[in-house]
């Protein structure tokens, strides 16, 4: 059960986090969410799907690690076998939370930092301070904050880019099936992915907006982050022997 | 118990050219009478609180805003709770609609709860209000701020911007003190504040005096002033403020604007800054260096002696001067 507690410099003062992303030290996962603002860094490494949120029903984008529930063919003892880590991993136990705030009147909510105290990667002796000696942020912290704030504008971003996929009708479910070396069959009926026939045929004046608003570089980094699959498959055959 | 308190000085007919660069940096209160009786606001209010709540209703454009709720037995004084460990009022996010609806409703009532509406943003909830009902431009970007509520009672405190309160609805006692008289006046917690600034615990309505004995002297010292709608009241920075709204239906426009540029920081920053570095210390350290707050700060010297251009900080403060300070500051603070 995660434990989410609002951070601050008296209660967490000598919590350390431990950085490795090793099974023992990670979450295990087999996807993360992945933002249009890294679609450049993901899509070298990781196919790009859709799903849709179980508790929302809305469509979200997603990185792959793996072909099962709880299987992240990334992580392994030696650390996390691709040179790129996802916002939503990199930010790991920290997360966003809001308050409400009142300056002049003027009712906002506020982007927070939050802690997950039950993440495997929370120390007390080893890995990175969280706060310096005397309670300021230590420079580990401040960069967790702007990798959060980097998450907070992700979000907005990614579900314009959604929204206008959808208003297009653009997105499609997709079956993933796979045969490994063992002959083992495995299917993933969960996914959608974007549907390039209806890219193809766009009218010139939505191919021109898509591109002004740089959906459609973000399209055909989707499209081309599929080959990434192959990956997948070569590392869970790797596992098998 | 303020029987033979003095009056605040007083114009009478006051009009917008009553408000002077000699007023604006005064450094005692004035009351302006009718300095802005001609706002269409205050027409209404004069016709009746339903016209006034309606009027500015007209103007509402549905942001959300705050409000604070106390029990009635409080009798409208929105203040610390009796240990101290919060407050007797709850906020609530709201509209300024239900607001004026919730006033309305209480109108009748006997013992009414209190519903106060603090300092909120004029523009940002009434856009178009000010084309009718504003001051002429006396100041650069002031804040102008709309308080609305039935009977309030808000304890003495200072702000440490100048500020013009008008009364555009209701009627508003004003008590007002110099700002020497902040021991009297026993100050609560700093950290902990009913409405954002350090305020008097002292209950004006009913002191006790064996609890608070020196408020004897301040009350020689106070000022008051009964404002109705149309009148308005300059309270110079710094100067302790208790404001009471003793109609079942208030509205307050106020005027704050600091003299000071903008990248002049907090002082309030500074004092905090100074209890944790300096308060602590040995007394003969804390001597030194009230020694040099009053050579570098409170009496500054001219640093003849240093050529100007290498007078860094001593310098007067311009923007990049600022900018360094507050860099060299945040990097020092944090560790």
């Amino acid at each position: 059960m995660p434990n989410h507690q609002l951070l601050d410099n008296i209660s967490h003062k000598d919590v350390h986090v431990i950085t490795e992303n090793t099974p023992d030290f990670c979450d295990i996962s087999s996807y993360s969410h992945v933002f249009i603002s890294e679609f450049k860094d993901v899509q070298a490494h990781y196919p790009i799907f859709f799903q849709k949120n179980p508790q929302t029903g809305q469509f979200e984008t997603i990185a792959l690690f793996g072909l099962a529930g709880e299987e992240n063919l990334f992580l392994t003892d030696a650390g996390w076998q691709a040179n790129y880590l996802p916002l939503s991993i990199q930010r790991r136990p920290f997360l966003i939370g809001f308050q409400e705030n009142t300056e002049d009147g003027v009712v906002s909510e506020e982007p927070v930092i939050h802690i997950d105290m039950d993440s495997p990667k929370i120390s007390y002796n080893q890995g990175e301070a969280v706060f310096l000696p005397q309670g300021g942020q230590s420079p580990y912290l401040q960069n967790m904050s702007s990798t959060l704030m980097a998450i907070h504008q992700g979000h907005q971003k990614t579900q314009s880019f959604i929204d206008t996929l959808q208003q297009h009708e653009l997105i499609e479910s997709v079956e993933i099936k796979v045969t490994l070396d063992d002959n083992s069959n495995h299917a993933m009926n969960f996914l959608y992915t974007i549907n390039e026939e209806k890219v193809a045929q766009l009218p010139d004046q939505v191919v021109t907006d898509l591109h002004r608003l740089g959906y459609l570089k973000a399209i055909h980094m989707m499209l081309a982050s599929m080959t990434n699959m192959s990956d997948l498959i070569t590392l869970k055959n790797r596992r098998l022997k | 118990m303020f029987e033979k308190t003095q009056s605040i000085r007083e114009v009478a007919g006051a009009t917008n050219e009553s408000l002077t660069p000699e007023l604006l940096c005064s450094t005692k209160p004035v009351v302006l009478r009718g300095l802005i009786q001609d706002w269409p606001l205050v027409l209404e209010a004069k016709l009746s609180n339903q016209a006034a709540q309606n009027y500015l209703r007209q103007h509402y454009n549905q942001n959300k805003i705050r409000a604070f709720m106390a029990d009635a037995k409080y009798q409208g004084r929105f203040f610390y709770n009796d240990d101290l460990s919060g407050f007797n009022f709850t906020p609530t996010t709201t509209t300024f609609d239900k607001v004026l609806n919730d006033i309305a409703k209480y109108e009748d009532l006997l013992s009414p709860p209190g519903l106060y509406m603090g300092s909120t943003s004029v523009d940002h909830i009434l856009p178009g209000f000010r084309l009718n009902n504003d001051l002429p431009a006396f100041v650069d970007r002031p804040l102008i701020s709309l308080w609305v509520g039935n009977q309030s009672r808000i304890a003495a405190h200072y702000d440490v911007t100048d500020n013009i309160a008008c009364v555009a609805a209701g009627k508003r006692r004003f008590t007002v003190f110099p700002p020497n008289q902040l021991d009297n006046l026993y100050i609560g917690p700093l950290d902990l504040t009913p409405a954002g600034q350090p305020a008097s615990l002292v209950d004006f309505t009913q002191p006790d005096l064996a609890k608070h004995p020196k408020f004897v002297q301040a009350m020689q010292h106070a000022q008051v002033a009964e404002l109705e709608a149309g009148d308005a009241i300059f309270i110079p920075s710094m100067w302790w403020h208790h404001v009471e709204g003793l109609s079942r239906f208030n509205v307050l426009v106020n005027y704050w604007w600091r003299q000071a540029d903008i990248q002049i920081g907090a002082p309030m920053d500074a004092l905090n800054h100074a209890i944790l570095s300096i308060r602590d210390l040995p007394q003969a350290q804390r001597d030194a260096w009230r020694d040099l707050f009053e050579h570098y700060i409170f009496a500054p010297k001219e640093q003849s002696h240093i050529p100007k251009d290498k007078r860094g900080i001593l310098n007067p403060i311009d923007e990049p001067l600022a900018r360094k300070l507050r860099a060299s500051l945040v990097n020092k603070l944090n560790r």
